[in-house]
């Protein structure tokens, strides 16, 4: 097997090469094709928060349209008042924060099922609240999302520096002692405990993270596409950042980035010709993946590689 | 020697059913406790209301003089008592080395060198500093019990509380683990996870004879005697219990 040094040269390597390729992407291709992209990166963002609380933390969470929502809505207020984009991003992280610490100290009370239900009436709540509140919200019609940016590709540019800054923040979080703390809870939440933890302190923390992230993807989906409404709330987005993270592979920083990208590009390419068998095509796909794969396609790698690796290893000693 | 713990009228109730009625009971400083008895006696209650798992109904505890009865769970273990449960407890999905650095980093979570010494200090105690990067589901389950005790040592406790802690692992391992009690309760004070106190359950009488330095007989929820091991052999319901498990 590669040893840990090796691994990690060999980590970094495999994350280099599309972050690069992705970076050139603009250079080569059409406007339709980067627009797709940069909404990909946006939902591997979206995607990550998730992740962050339930392939970390272990929490199933389906209230991550909330945060998506305020985000979106506090960056267009930012802007409207003309606070610039940089500050208005500062203003969408921390209240994606503080929106998670409140959430999240109510929602760790309650374990299983019940923390699933609390979260998703939660989502549909916030829903109905935003359609309710059209002065604040502009309701159904939404409103307006001033630009500072013009073109698709600065754009691009913009949610690319921005995805990678999430990932990499995310990436040193689960790494350092407070991430293993979460993968402790996640693990077994009492032994945790045992061990001296205050692990409801740290699911309210993980929250906080989350929420800031998914604030984050709500923000600039709103900025890039000039356009926010009380939908931006729907607990259909907290399912799909559910869906791409267990395709791609929880517990992972590539995961979600991955199953965003593989499903938004799938729905794009099938809403033209088939939108109709786009959910059984997702929920065939979901279905085969969780039961004969569930670390999802990164886990599959994984395990293809690990498999490569040891069957060479055996020829050898052969 | 003082009192490292002492427990005053202990009991519990879970739905009207008395588990443990009025427990009273000492462990002074460098003493090892075996806890015997017959199934469903509570013995593994006992030792979940000492480390705090558990609330108990009646009754009061303290360590070192200060009352634990009201404490939440995760104050026994920064005051000084862990628990090692009757099943394996390490976590499955992480390697040897983050369940020992998860257990060793609390109240010092970013001094990443203390830490880092401490597990590397773990690992070579239980003789596994070649598996610090094995995943946890991949060892024995001998392994498995092994790494518990590290991990309960690494908060450097005063009191270890252990569950049937050489229950299904081989003998040899079962060796190692009790030498091991055997070595940090007698060491001196100064030494790395030396051990104030140790209060175990064991069915395997053998293994409760040779390390217990006292031994208390628990029976339908009450501390029936306790003494040293060669005093408690002579009690009536005792003997009767250790000729009916003659060949446990």
């Amino acid at each position: 097997m590669f040893t840990g040094s090796k691994r990690v040269l060999l980590a970094t390597f495999a994350a280099l090469v599309p972050i690069t390729l992705i970076g050139v992407f603009p250079l080569f291709m059409g406007r339709f094709q980067v627009v797709l992209l940069t909404e990909i990166i946006i939902w591997g963002v979206f995607a990550l928060s998730f992740d962050l609380i339930y392939g970390y933390t272990g929490m199933l969470s389906f209230g991550q349209s909330i945060f998506f929502g305020v985000g979106a809505y506090v960056l267009t207020y930012g802007m409207t008042w003309e606070l610039g984009l940089l500050l208005s991003l500062v203003m969408v992280l921390l209240s994606g924060a503080l929106l998670g610490l409140i959430i999240g100290a109510v929602a760790v009370k309650v374990r299983g099922a019940k923390f699933f239900l609390v979260t998703l009436v939660g989502a549909i709540l916030f829903h109905l609240v935003a359609l309710d509140n059209r002065w604040l919200t502009g309701g159904d019609d939404g409103l307006l999302v001033p630009l500072q940016f013009g073109g698709v590709v600065d754009n691009f540019y913009l949610i690319y520096g921005v995805g990678l800054f999430a990932a990499l923040v995310t990436l040193v979080i689960v790494r350092s002692p407070v991430g293993l703390v979460f993968r402790m809870i996640k693990g077994d939440k009492k032994r945790a405990e045992l061990l001296g933890y205050w692990t409801d302190g740290y699911r309210i923390l993980s929250f906080a993270i989350s929420g800031a992230l998914a604030g984050l993807a709500g923000g600039l989906y709103g900025y890039t596409t000039g356009f926010v409404s009380a939908d931006f709330f729907h607990w259909s987005y907290s399912a799909d950042a559910v869906i791409w993270t267990v395709l791609g592979g929880s517990g992972t920083v590539a995961g979600p980035f991955i199953g965003a990208a593989l499903l938004t590009f799938i729905k794009e390419s099938l809403s033209s010709t088939w939108g109709v068998i786009y959910p059984v095509f997702v929920g065939l796909l979901l279905i085969g993946l969780v039961i004969g794969f569930p670390g999802g396609i990164v886990g599959l790698v994984k395990r293809v590689a690990s498999w490569t690796v040891s069957g060479k290893e055996g020829s050898t000693d052969e | 020697m003082s009192d490292l713990l002492s427990i005053r009228g202990l009991g519990l109730k879970i739905d009207g059913k008395e588990i443990l009625r009025g427990v009273d009971m000492e462990l002074a400083s460098g003493e090892i406790k075996g806890v015997m008895g017959p199934n469903g006696a509570g013995k593994s209650t006992l030792l979940r209301l000492l480390a705090g798992e558990l609330q108990p109904t009646t009754g009061e505890l303290t360590l070192c003089g200060q009352d634990m009865s009201e404490r939440p769970e995760r104050e026994f273990s920064r005051d000084g008592i862990s628990y090692i449960s009757q099943r394996p407890g390490p976590f499955r999905d992480l390697t040897v080395e983050e369940n020992l650095r998860g257990a060793a980093q609390r109240g010092s979570l970013f001094s990443r060198k203390s830490v880092r010494g401490k597990v590397d200090r773990l690992a070579k105690l239980i003789d596994m500093e070649r598996k610090t990067d094995v995943v946890v589901s991949e060892l024995s389950y001998g392994e498995m019990r092994t790494l518990d005790v590290a991990m309960a040592l690494a908060s450097e406790p005063l009191l270890l509380l252990a569950d049937e802690p050489t229950a299904g692992v081989s003998g040899g391992v079962a060796g190692d683990i009790v030498d091991l009690f055997k070595d940090l309760c007698e060491s001196n004070r100064n030494t790395p996870f030396h051990l104030d106190g140790l209060i175990f359950v064991e069915h395997d009488k053998g293994t409760v004879f040779n390390l217990a330095d006292r031994v208390g007989f628990l029976h339908d929820g009450r501390l029936v005697v306790e003494g040293t091991p060669e005093s408690i052999r002579q009690h009536g319901v005792v003997a009767q219990y250790l000729s009916e498990h003659e060949f446990d």
